[in-house]
Order: structure tokens, then sequence, then C-alpha cells
């Protein structure tokens, strides 16, 4: 290969290339927007032509039974492309939701989710094991971390979980300080994932979860 | 010339990088956005000695732990399975740092947890603590933190994620 004048090659680059797009932009808008209009009354149209005019009747059909769907439809469903009006964007779905339902929402089904959880535990076959182990583990550890106003109550496992009630009749809820310290020094059931309901004040239920994360 | 393709690159680049596909939630801290809630010292040490993280003031193996909690600011609303990460360095012998991953509801409190993060020897330098939790259902006024107990001997936290 020979060495080439750097402004030769920035024409090979740009001059092939455009005039390709230049030939073929011609093409394509002679084709679309020049329709050459009949010079005889008396010219017979071909097959061809009968076909194209019956395909054009039937799209201006539709999009005339489009306009009539779309002028019925409610505003909230705007077409998504074509319209060239500027339309008022829809906000996220999740700022359409009034955020107070919505906070009511996700507690309903949170606490959904945790008696899901309530239900597996108390359907679940009893791993003898597991629980024998572990029940007095939660009991000593709670009692240990989250102080003397506590007590706990209720500690049951199954096999794939356990759960202990937490009753602090003088706060609403658990210290989060002393929470902290349990959860960092909660020793064997550092293996476990920890759900917890808060649904009732004074009272916080802890599910203990294996092998979830 | 050059510096046209060169401009061209770019944007092709660009133009690959912002796909949405690309646009993963999540967050990023590091170390020295953590802060210290509990030093279980009687004395509190100089704790913070670094730009870009949060380390364990004393040269003590021994000494009591520090701990530390690390708030992660999230845009977006994370998916139901929470993932957390920690970059750590346990420098004590004895002691072994320890974090968990926490979700808070909009009251601050604690609504679900990892299980325990903890680096897999003590002394071992350097290490990523991962782990997961299930949020369900995820909610957009939910928030997310990281809290760790640091052994001393300048052992340090880098950086947290949750995502």
């Amino acid at each position: 290969m020979t060495a080439r004048d750097p402004k030769q090659r920035a024409i090979g680059w740009f001059a092939v290339p455009a005039g390709i797009a230049l030939v073929a932009s011609g093409v394509i808008v002679g084709r679309t927007s020049v329709r050459p209009a009949p010079t005889d009354a008396r010219e017979v149209s071909s097959p061809s032509r009968a076909t194209d005019d019956r395909r054009l009747s039937a799209l201006e059909q539709e999009v005339r039974r489009l306009r009539v769907t779309v002028a019925a439809a409610p505003r909230e469903e705007p077409s998504d492309e074509g319209d060239q009006t500027p339309v008022e964007r829809e906000p996220a779905p999740d700022e359409t939701v009034d955020p107070a339902e919505a906070e009511r929402a996700a507690e309903v089904a949170r606490l959904e989710f945790l008696d899901g959880l309530s239900d597996r535990l108390d359907t679940e076959p009893r791993e003898p094991d597991f629980g024998a182990q572990t029940e007095p583990v939660i009991s000593r550890l709670l009692l240990q971390h989250l102080g003397p106003d506590v007590r706990v109550s209720d500690v049951a496992c199954g096999s794939s979980m356990c759960r202990a009630n937490v009753i602090h009749p003088r706060s609403p809820r658990l210290s989060e300080d002393r929470l902290s310290d349990f959860m960092l020094q909660r020793e064997s059931l550092g293996k476990m994932s920890v759900q917890l309901d808060l649904r009732e004040e004074g009272v916080t239920t802890l599910y203990f979860i294996r092998g979830d994360g | 010339m050059k510096n046209l393709m060169s401009l061209v690159a770019v944007m092709c680049v660009g133009a690959v990088g912002l796909t949405a596909s690309n646009a993963i939630g999540g967050s990023t801290a590091v170390g020295s956005n953590c802060h210290v809630y509990n030093y279980q010292f009687s004395t509190p040490p100089a704790y913070q000695r670094h730009t870009n993280a949060l380390s364990h003031g004393l040269y003590d193996d021994d000494a009591q732990l520090l701990g530390v909690t690390c708030l992660l600011p999230t845009e977006n609303t994370l998916g139901t399975t929470v993932n957390f990460r920690a970059r750590v360095f346990d420098n004590s012998e004895t002691t072994a740092a320890t974090c968990y991953g926490v979700v808070y509801n909009q009251n601050g409190s604690s609504i679900a947890s990892t299980s325990a993060l903890t680096t897999s020897a003590s002394g071992i330098g350097e290490s990523t603590l991962t782990g997961s939790v299930t949020v369900s259902p995820q909610f957009s006024s939910y928030t997310y933190g990281i809290n760790c107990t640091l052994p001393g001997d300048q052992s340090a936290i880098f950086g947290v994620r949750a995502y």
C-alpha cells in the first residue's frame, strides 16, 4: 500500500459514504413524495395500481377508526407516538399514587408477608435438634443485649426459622442501639437473617430465618 | 479528521453506555461517610485518620470494639432482595470485624437484617463482606445501612454498598 495524503484519505472517508447516502436519499424521496398524477382521464389503472388503491383506502379507513377510538379514550392514555402537539407527560406510576395510600398499601403487604412467615413456622415440621440448640440461645442473647426492661416470650423454632416475641412495655419500639448490639453480637444466630414485626407497640416479634442471604 | 473520528467514537461509546438497561439502582459510600455510633471506650480515641476510610484509632489488637454505622442514601427503590457489600480491613490478630446490612422503615425502625457478615479470620487484612436479605414488599421510603464493629489495631472500613 502506498502512503496517502491526509486530505485524500479524508476525502476517501467521506466522499464515498456521502455519495451513497445522497443517491439513496434521492431514490427514497423520489419514490415516496413524488407521486405522478394521472395525465389522462382515460388512463387505465393497472392491476398493481388497483391493489395499491385498495390498500390505501383500507389504511385511510383504519386511520379514521383509530382517530375515533383515540378521541373517545380517556385522556390518561395518550398515544405514545405520532402526536406532534405538546402533551403533558404523565408522571411515573409511583408519583401518581397518593403517598399516604401507597404507604398504607405497603404496610398491608408487609403484614401479609409477616403473617406468611408466621403461618410457615406454625405449619412446618419441627426439627428437634435445631430447636433445642437455638431456642435457648435466642432467649439468652435477646435478654443479654436488649436490656433489663424487656421480656422474651414464645420462642419457637421449626425447621427453617424461629420466632420470638420481645415485650418492651416501657417503650413503643425497641432501642435501635441495643438492637444493633444484639445484631452484631448474636453469635450462632448470626447465620440467620432477621425480619422484625413492629405492628404492635410494646411488642416486637423477631423471625430468624435460615438460608436467607 | 482524527479529532472528528475521536468525537464520533466517544459519542458511540456514550450512547452505548447510557442505554436504559445499564440503569441499576444502588448506593455506594466511602468509609469516611460512616460515623461512630458506639465507642465502647471510656475515652474515645482518635479514629478519623483517613480521607476515604474510617479506622479504629488504637494499635492494640484487643482494644474494645468500635461501633460504626454507614447509611446509604438510595434514589431508586431497590429490589425485594437487597444485597449489601462492605470492604473492611481487619488488622486485629484476636478479633474479627463484623457487619450486618439493615433495612429501616420511614420511622427509622429496623425491619430486616442480613445474617452477620464477619471476616473469615482475625487479622486477615482487606476483605469484602457480602450478604443479602429479603425485603417484601419493597418500598420507596425504606432506607438502608451497614452497621459494623471494628476491632483494634487500625482496623478500618473502606467502603460500603447496597444494591
